[in-house]
């Protein structure tokens, strides 16, 4: 990354300072969604005409940690052509076509594509794109976590933004979190290693006819429809199993598929020696897999009757993430946590979430993008703490990322490609996603 | 065939669901609740809906339709039933209210497909593409427009998908756990009933907890995005 990405960019602790960050700098535009619908309506009644009007005064081209949501059109020509007229009328002399500006952020042929269709990786580079345009009618630019959504491959575009924003002397503002631009890999023999390294736990993965609908359960209402399929693929590996990819290759969808969170056609199974549960996901996107519920609902929302409670499993995921950071101090107390009435971090809500999925042992538990929303020394610390227990338990761990970093950890890796999209005859379009596996590590 | 005849012919269809004319005046019933003419109009409306928008949207609609009604009908029933039981209402019994719901669900399993079927024919899509197509700017109508459609479009493909993948995935453990509870010994009577309470509030839990998330996260990004749009040329300024 170049140098002026390091000068704009300010790193943060926790994801709760990151985003109140950002959000200071949209004038507190976008309500707190993260700690529960009380702070959600209180910050909502707060966005008056005042906070409107003072971003009106300051226009500032933003990129929010979901790109998605900062994309107020249905799709990328929509989005292009929208600020391609705000910059007409800041500047009469601004000529360029969308045409010109999707070629040189490689979205050309996804251009009259629905947003929902969009794969995460097209998703960020029309973001790009958009920011790239918003410098003429803004007066800086602010980019939420840009190194959470943003695959190295991608970064091509970003370092493009940067380059153009600092032609234009245009103010840059980059919040991060400590350590999520790192592209280095976890260092061997470090003390949360030593663990997941002492056995592997094997299990099968076998994908026949995998046919998915994209976009929305209700699709068939329209006429325009999006397709993926996944090649047949049979492999034995062993836990933590990485499936690694560049953005927008199909990773969390197969993910989804083998949690049956997405609905599909064909046979998507996940074998593990006497396990017979479901398969379970934590989703990338945690703060909308809690449904707005509190950390006491996420608690009750299991109802293990003879297995145990997820507050025992939570507190030894907390336990062993503290052994992992090297704190041995009283936090570690589940105790101390239970009557806690304050707003709990994202890492708690995660760290519940999967003790409610491991209380019950399931066949596999699959972590997208466990890195999101934590520092690169707190997901670590989290990945091995999850893996220990899950480990613990016989449960395979299975990890979805595009970094780099969880490689020397995993005892098997599965690759993920995706074919470019061909459209038929009935106007449906569709594309391949090729696995592939490499041999598992010596055990 | 184009969207707009299929709009019209179905928005013609759906006149006498909507205002009860002609439907309305004929009383002669085929059984108790539905008259000749709401039974011969549930047909009508149901066959032109499988005619205009084909065999595949139709299932949906169908399966829609009755997603809606078979619940609202059901509740609806058992709850004047046990006002009945109480003594607090329906001394006439059961006929009071029977044939009120009967025309409720025949009423329902009309008008939702029909309803379905007219948002569905609309192109959202190419009316947002056409609104930014014109160079000279976007009227305040249109701009209202615009981010009515940004909310309605946010809604069917973010947030609907969002909470059915979230549901779905707690759905398997939740079917699994429940496999594993009827294979459990014979529960006595108090356990029974401790387990049917004990589901219900579940239920009514997970029904808020769901209308709250998909309140927050519907409206979430509006400020923002209203920002977005209102910030385009107004369509009076000379580019």
């Amino acid at each position: 990354m170049n140098e002026l990405l390091r000068k704009s960019t300010r790193y943060f602790k926790t994801y709760e300072e990151r985003e109140e960050a950002f959000r200071n700098s949209v004038f507190s535009l976008i309500p707190r969604k993260y700690s529960g619908p009380k702070l959600f309506w209180k910050d909502f009644g707060l966005i008056s005409v005042q906070a409107l009007s003072k971003y009106m005064k300051h226009p500032a081209a933003y990129i929010t940690s979901n790109p998605r949501d900062c994309l107020a059109f249905g799709n990328p020509w929509q989005v292009l052509t929208a600020a391609v007229l705000k910059a007409q009328k800041a500047d009469n002399g601004f000529s360029h076509d969308v045409l010109d500006i999707a070629k040189e952020f490689d979205i050309q042929e996804n251009l009259y594509q629905p947003i929902r269709t969009l794969s995460g990786g097209e998703t960020v580079k029309v973001s790009l794109a958009k920011s790239f345009i918003a410098s003429k009618y803004s007066c800086r630019l602010t980019i939420a976590s840009p190194f959470s959504w943003l695959s190295y491959d991608n970064s091509v575009f970003l370092e493009k933004l940067f380059r153009h924003y600092g032609g234009l002397n245009i103010p840059i503002e980059v919040f991060a979190l400590e350590g999520e631009d790192s592209d280095g890999q976890i260092v061997r023999n470090d003390n949360c290693q030593k663990e997941t390294d002492r056995r592997a736990i094997g299990f099968t993965l076998y994908l026949k006819g995998v046919r998915i609908l994209l976009g929305t359960p209700l699709n068939p209402l329209y006429s325009q429809q999006t397709f993926a399929r996944a090649d047949d693929f049979e492999s034995e590996l062993f836990s933590p199993c990485l499936i690694v990819g560049k953005n927008g290759q199909g990773k969390s969808l197969i993910g989804k598929v083998l949690a049956r969170a997405t609905p599909f056609q064909g046979v998507a199974k996940l074998r593990c020696k006497h396990k017979s549960g479901p398969t379970r996901l934590l989703f990338q996107d945690v703060i909308t897999q809690t449904l707005s519920r509190s950390f006491d609902a996420i608690a009750a929302s299991s109802n293990c009757e003879n297995e145990a409670k997820p507050s025992q499993v939570y507190e030894k995921i907390l336990k062993e993430y503290l052994v992992c950071l090297g704190d041995t101090g009283q936090k570690a107390s589940g105790n101390a946590l239970k009557d806690d009435l304050r707003p709990r971090s994202l890492l708690e809500i995660k760290a519940m979430l999967v003790a409610v999925r491991l209380c019950r042992v399931p066949s596999a538990l699959i972590l997208d993008e466990p890195d999101w929303g934590l520092t690169r020394m707190s997901s670590i610390a989290f990945v091995s703490a999850v893996i220990r227990v899950s480990h613990d338990l016989e449960t395979p761990v299975i990890l979805i990322s595009h970094k780099p970093w969880w490689f020397p950890i995993a005892k098997s890796v599965i690759y993920v490609k995706r074919s470019s999209k061909e459209i038929d005859s009935e106007n449906r379009s569709s594309f391949q996603i090729y696995l592939r596996c490499n041999k598992p590590k010596s055990l | 065939m184009s969207w707009k005849p299929r709009f019209l012919f179905l928005l013609v269809t759906s006149v006498p669901a909507f205002t009860g004319y002609p439907v309305n005046l004929s009383h002669v019933e085929v059984i108790a609740g539905v008259t000749y003419a709401w039974a011969l109009y549930f047909l009508i409306a149901n066959t032109c809906i499988l005619m205009v928008m084909g065999k595949q949207f139709y299932t949906n609609a169908a399966a829609i339709s009755a997603m809606i009604t078979m619940p609202v009908v059901f509740v609806g029933s058992t709850v004047s039933y046990l006002i009945f039981l109480s003594g607090l209402g329906y001394e006439l019994g059961q006929s009071a209210y029977s044939s009120h719901y009967v025309s409720l669900c025949i009423s329902m399993l009309t008008v939702i497909p029909l309803a379905v079927s007219i948002v569905g024919v609309l192109p959202f899509q190419s009316f947002e593409q056409n609104l930014l197509r014109n160079q000279n700017g976007v009227s305040k109508l249109e701009k209202f427009f615009l981010m009515f459609l940004r909310v309605f479009n946010h809604i069917l493909y973010f947030v609907i998908p969002s909470i059915l993948e979230i549901i779905r995935e707690e759905g398997q453990y939740r079917r699994s756990a429940g496999s594993s509870l009827t294979s459990a010994p014979e529960l006595s009577l108090h356990g029974k009933v401790k387990r049917t309470k004990q589901k219900l509030i579940r239920l009514i839990r997970d029904m808020i907890q769901l209308g709250v998330e998909g309140i927050c996260a519907s409206i979430q990004y509006i400020p923002i995005w209203a920002v977005e749009i209102s910030q385009l040329p107004d369509k009076s300024r000379k580019i």
